[in-house]
């Protein structure tokens, strides 16, 4: 029993060292087949300002996503969002959008919170024509 | 896309009702009818990738997947469309949901009320889980279920668990996450479910480990006696980098073909040259070329519209250990 816990206590040591080991877990109970999450809502109190979204000349709406500071989440921009025609948005904690389209081109803007208007219109740009893998996605929101 | 069109007509109301008190008046009857949301893909061809586990339902199985998730099934989980019991094999399809690439490209709806307004979500770790047998969807057993551990990145924080209803398309709450657990809790509890299937995941996770430190330990040994000779290995960027993509054509340049998903982080650039690049990056689309200045320390000559930067190639994740492979 002794021998048994030990080899645990190496495996446990090992999987740390490879880097494979993860801390703690959400330990989930699933009585059906589907999609679940482990939550909290994300509520901000601070600033939010108005948001536009171009691709050229063209106002893009569906499919742009705002991509909070740290990784922490992402915004799927909807018209829930709008006051009008544009979308109010919390200024500060934003890194940057990203615009998907059904051909599989990714366009993406940074953003620099310390110089956003009460009115921006973000002019998005070509990061991938033909995006292979989410890995590829990731790569590009990490760069902004 | 008619339904996403009506998901999006009822959140407007929502959020204005969140953001402009002005234009509550009329909403909340509204607000209060159907917010019908479904799972919808962006770009339909890619999604975050499946494992699919396979077992005896008689025995069930305890894994862990390649992202960490530990799924513990019991003996004799799954029933039949009738509520008969499966005899034979059960393939459970598993796809984590976890980075902001996976959440975008997964389609999944992060949207739920929240005291009767329509709040986005920050999540801790999102899965799908499906099953079948003999290319029939099997169900749980009335009296059976799932232990899925999710890894945690914020344990400290209070979260929920939640459940995506697809019939009503709505997010359901089904209790706080009180705490994170560890793995050997997580373990010890898969042994109380399935003892059996837990000792054997045990060795099987053993077997594993020797099989991914021995060719890492090998390869240390190559780089040091090459290391004067051979270009520097694939780099990893850390968190803290500043890291850059372009929409090159790798296919003209040699030595970076055999690689994917290049990031870019700058060596030895000022502040105003990466402030420039930023900028630069934001607002144009521009020409580039990449020009190698030295093989050896992996340094290449980015130029973009009538600018350039010194930078390194660098890996993120998986992608690291694909450029290794490449590398060798």
């Amino acid at each position: 029993m002794a021998e048994k816990k030990k080899k645990e206590e190496q495996i446990i040591a090992a999987r740390k060292a490879a880097g494979q080991y993860s801390k703690t877990y959400s330990m989930f109970t699933v009585s059906n087949m589907g999609v679940y999450n482990c939550d909290r809502f994300y509520n901000y109190e601070g600033q939010k300002n108005n948001y536009t979204f171009r691709n050229g000349d063209d106002e893009v709406d569906n499919y742009v996503f705002a991509i909070l500071e740290d990784n922490k989440g992402v915004i799927a921009l909807s018209s829930a969002y709008k006051v009008g025609d544009v979308y109010s948005l919390p200024t500060a904690e934003i890194k940057g959008f990203v615009y998907t389209n059904p051909n599989g081109e990714i366009l993406a803007s940074s953003h620099d919170a310390k110089n956003a208007n009460t009115n921006n219109d973000v002019q998005l740009t070509m990061r991938s024509k033909s995006l292979e893998d989410c890995d590829q996605l990731q790569n590009i929101i990490k760069s902004l | 896309m008619k339904l996403q069109n009506i998901f999006y007509s009822a959140l407007v109301l929502a959020f204005a009702c969140n953001s402009n008190p002005t234009t509550t008046a009329s909403s909340s009857n509204e607000q209060e009818s159907t917010i019908f949301s479904k799972i919808d893909a962006p770009i339909a061809s890619i999604s975050p990738s499946s494992e699919f586990i396979q077992f005896n339902n008689k025995d069930g199985n305890v894994i862990k997947t390649n992202k960490g998730s530990v799924v513990v099934i019991p003996k004799n989980a799954f029933v039949n469309a009738d509520g008969s019991l499966v005899e034979g094999e059960v393939k459970i399809s598993f796809k984590e949901v976890f980075t902001p690439s996976e959440i975008i490209l997964s389609g999944i709806p992060m949207n739920a009320k929240n005291d009767g307004v329509v709040q986005p979500f920050i999540s801790d770790g999102m899965f799908s889980i499906d099953a079948e047998s003999e290319g029939n969807k099997v169900s749980l057993a009335a009296d059976k279920s799932i232990s899925v551990s999710v890894p945690s990145k914020r344990e400290k924080e209070d979260f929920d668990f939640w459940y995506f209803d697809e019939n009503i398309g709505e997010w359901k709450n089904t209790g706080k996450r009180k705490q994170t657990v560890a793995e050997d809790k997580v373990i010890e509890f898969a042994s109380t479910i399935n003892p059996e299937m837990t000792e054997k995941f045990q060795s099987s996770l053993a077997a594993d480990i020797a099989s991914v430190t021995t060719p890492i330990d090998q390869l240390k040994s190559i780089e040091e006696v090459n290391s004067l000779k051979k270009p520097m290995a694939p780099a990893k960027a850390n968190d803290v980098d500043f890291v850059f993509n372009i929409a090159a054509n790798y296919k003209q340049y040699p030595e970076l073909e055999s690689v994917k998903n290049i990031m870019w982080k700058p060596f030895e650039a000022s502040e105003s040259e990466i402030s420039t690049l930023k900028t630069d990056m934001q607002t144009k689309g521009f020409d580039v070329s990449i020009v190698c200045e030295d093989e050896v320390n992996q340094i290449y000559k980015i130029n973009y519209g009538s600018n350039s930067i010194l930078a390194r190639p660098v890996f993120i994740g998986a992608d690291k250990e694909k450029a290794v492979k490449s590398y060798n």
